[in-house]
């Protein structure tokens, strides 16, 4: 009777820890939005050549009043046991005469989810709608 | 018997996370839910170097000779479980600007979506900003 009674906590043990133990990590975007503006864009000397050999193509590559425009995007979904959370940035770099003249980082849009994960903890799909 | 007892609480633990949740989410660089236009915004007088700067990078962005436009988006998702009672609510507003000689021209604001209890289709969010 007591080993059964053993069995039988240890499998209800290892069925909690299995049902309540998920996760996932997802990203989407060729910059790490955490780390900041890429240390290597430096207003005023960084050339678009660089810069695409460097991030790659550009998401969006664009003229904005007048300036061409670079835009990077990083999002990134996380769903960690009961918690789940979304972010996303991009970044977006002016140039003039094929130097950068402007950049700067900005958020395109959050979630969390509670015993869920966020909503939209799906990267790529609708937010990279450009 | 008595000896069970210990598995009333676990179970009990365990229902609650599995038929509860809920999460938010939201994706866009301006709150257009209440219908109403950013105050700075002023048809005739507001450039659009102060919407970059006020607003940030817009969504959808065409310029041709004089003329160009602006569109930014509002996603909102809200999803709650409760028991059996799943319920998930989506709204997508379109904030259209446009610009003759880099000087607001019109701007306006449309409901582009909702859900209820279903998702919108992410390509038709798309199409948002074409």
């Amino acid at each position: 009777m007591k080993i059964k009674m053993r069995f039988l906590r240890i499998i209800t043990g290892i069925g909690i820890t299995l049902l309540v133990s998920s996760c996932s990590v997802s990203t989407f975007g060729k910059f790490q939005a955490d780390e900041g503006i890429p240390s290597f864009i430096q207003v005023g000397k960084t050339t678009r050549e660089e810069i695409m050999t460097t991030l790659g193509e550009p998401l969006v590559h664009r003229f904005v009043v007048g300036k061409e425009t670079l835009i990077y995007n990083h999002e990134r979904g996380e769903y960690i046991f009961l918690y789940g959370t979304y972010e996303g940035n991009e970044l977006v770099i002016r140039l003039t005469d094929q130097i950068v003249s402007e950049v700067k980082l900005e958020k395109t849009g959050s979630g969390w989810g509670f015993f869920a994960p966020a909503t939209s903890n799906n990267p790529g799909t609708r937010r990279s709608a450009r | 018997m008595k000896k069970y007892y210990f598995l009333l609480p676990i179970t009990g633990i365990l229902l609650f996370m599995l038929l509860v949740g809920c999460a938010k989410t939201r994706i866009g660089k301006v709150e257009l839910s209440d219908e109403k236009l950013p105050n700075f915004l002023k048809v005739g007088t507001t450039r659009a170097q102060e919407v970059l700067e006020q607003i940030g990078e817009p969504f959808g962005n065409r310029e041709q000779e004089n003329r160009s436009a602006m569109i930014f988006i509002d996603f909102q998702e809200d999803y709650v479980n409760l028991l059996i009672t799943k319920i998930r609510r989506e709204k997508a507003y379109r904030l259209d600007l446009v610009f003759q000689d880099d000087i607001l021209q019109k701007a306006e604001i449309k409901k582009e979506g909702w859900g209820f209890g279903a998702n919108m289709d992410p390509q038709l969010l798309q199409l948002l900003a074409r």
